[in-house]
Parts: C-alpha cells; structure tokens; sequence
C-alpha cells in the first residue's frame, strides 16, 4: 500500500519530507546508505518544485507518493505549478565549482531511474526509482537476516 | 542556526551546529559574509555536526570559495562524516575543498603553508 504526504510549498516543509521518507524507508528495511540518498533526493526534488515550478509562492501543494516493495523504492512527487521541460536541462562542468546546479544532477546521479511527466497539463510528476541493494554485513548484523531483492 | 565562529592567527574556524540545507544555509552564510567582508580570507569549516549538506549546502559553501580566493584564500575542510564526503566526491568539489580528519589540522595547514 503505497504511503503519501501532502506538503506546502515552504522551504521549512522540505524537512519534513525528508524525515517522512526515511521513517517509511526505515520501517520498509531498506538499508541506511540508501536512506540517506532518498533523503537527499527527496529535499532536493522539493526544493526544486517550491523555487522553479512554484516560483516561491506560497499557499501551493507539493504531493509526495512512495511506493516500497522487496525489488525497489518508487518515489513520485507531483506539484501544479509551471511544467519542468528536461530537455532544457544541462549537466554542470563538474570542473567549475558553482554556486547552483547541483540539485538535478545529485538526482540523477543517485537514483536509477528518474522521469517527468507534464502530459496531464496541470505541473510535473516527477519519479524516482531506486532499486534495493542488499544489505551488507555490518547492516545484516545490525537488523537481522532478510530476504531481500537485489539489484 | 547556531554557528560557533573562532579566529585565531588569521584563521577563522568555523563550526555550523546542524545540517547545511535549503533551510540553513543562507543563515550560515549570512554568518560567513561579515568575516569575508573584514578582510577573512582563511576558513576551516569544521562540519562534525553536519550530517546532511544538499545543493544549498554546497551553494554556500563555493560561494564562501570563491569569495575568499579573490583575497588569495582558501575554504578548508573538516570532520567530514561519510554521508558528506560522498557528496563532495559526485560533484568532484572534493578537488576545490581540501579535507582534514580534524579542525585542528585544518587550521594547522594554513600555518605551515605560511
């Protein structure tokens, strides 16, 4: 049964989402370096739709949907405000330090898939898939022995 | 946020008390940005209470980098947890911010280089 959070559009609620998704990843068993990487994407994807899809304003509703099954963790986030085009992003020169641009290029870096869809008209879901590793030894000892799926 | 700030000998040792993210970050360098106008060019930031840095977090951080390397400066690093380090390492800011297991070290590393 997927879980789901409605957020506003505030920077202060990023937060929270981010602490929601790691109580639902830890529940699930899903191993804590992952955790870490969904947290991180999950503030950076919320960031991102409160300063670009809603260009700050406030009063709007950001959507988060996560789906966790043995294979994998399904991340979606939908929002109702300007529509990201993908195409009209470009990687930073990782050889010129910069002050932005970083947070798309963490999501994809550290996510195994990663889609937008704006066919609805009104904003962009967005959705992150991740698939499980296997726990390593120190996190095997550390939860007890579970069959989970590989990657 | 909370951000325990010590100079000594030209250095400032920085110490952010929480995480650097969407919501910290421009507190911390609303922090940073008197010491850089004064003329602070050597900064040890010390992030053993930092367990979560984002895109904000490393905004302000080559922010902070690139003020001071007008003065000739530099941003040193400290007390980096794995989480941290992992992201320094995908952005490759790992080759602009040189890291030391302890602040103490950082800073000690200005020094010698004087």
């Amino acid at each position: 049964m997927p879980a789901e959070l409605v957020i506003e559009s505030r920077i202060d609620q990023v937060a929270c989402a981010r602490q929601w998704l790691s109580e639902q990843a830890r529940a699930a068993g899903v191993p804590e370096r992952q955790i870490q990487e969904l947290g991180l994407v999950v503030s950076e994807a919320c960031a991102n739709v409160i300063k670009h899809a809603y260009r700050g304003e406030l009063g709007h509703q950001i959507t988060l949907r996560l789906d966790i099954d043995q294979a994998k963790v399904v991340l979606s986030i939908r929002d109702c405000g300007a529509p990201f085009d993908p195409d009209s992003y470009v990687p930073p020169d990782l050889d010129q330090p910069r002050e932005g641009g970083y947070g798309i290029f963490i999501m994809r870096s550290l996510m195994d898939e990663v889609h937008y869809d704006t066919s609805c008209n009104c904003g962009t879901t967005l959705t992150l898939v991740k698939y499980r590793a296997a726990p390593t030894a120190g996190e095997r000892q550390g939860e007890g022995t579970s069959q989970r799926g590989a990657t | 946020m909370d951000c325990m700030i010590a100079e000594r000998d030209g250095v400032a040792v920085v110490t952010p008390a929480a995480d650097l993210d969407n919501q910290t970050s421009r507190e911390f360098q609303d922090r940073l940005d008197p010491l850089v106008t004064a003329g602070t060019c050597q900064f040890v930031l010390d992030l053993q209470h930092v367990s979560f840095l984002d895109s904000a977090g490393l905004a302000a951080l080559v922010r902070l980098y690139k003020h001071v390397r007008i003065g000739e400066g530099d941003v040193r690093l400290a007390g980096v947890c794995p989480a941290v380090q992992k992201i320094l390492d995908l952005t490759r800011l790992n080759r602009v911010f040189a890291i030391y297991p302890t602040a103490e070290e950082a800073a000690a590393s200005f020094r010698r280089a004087d």
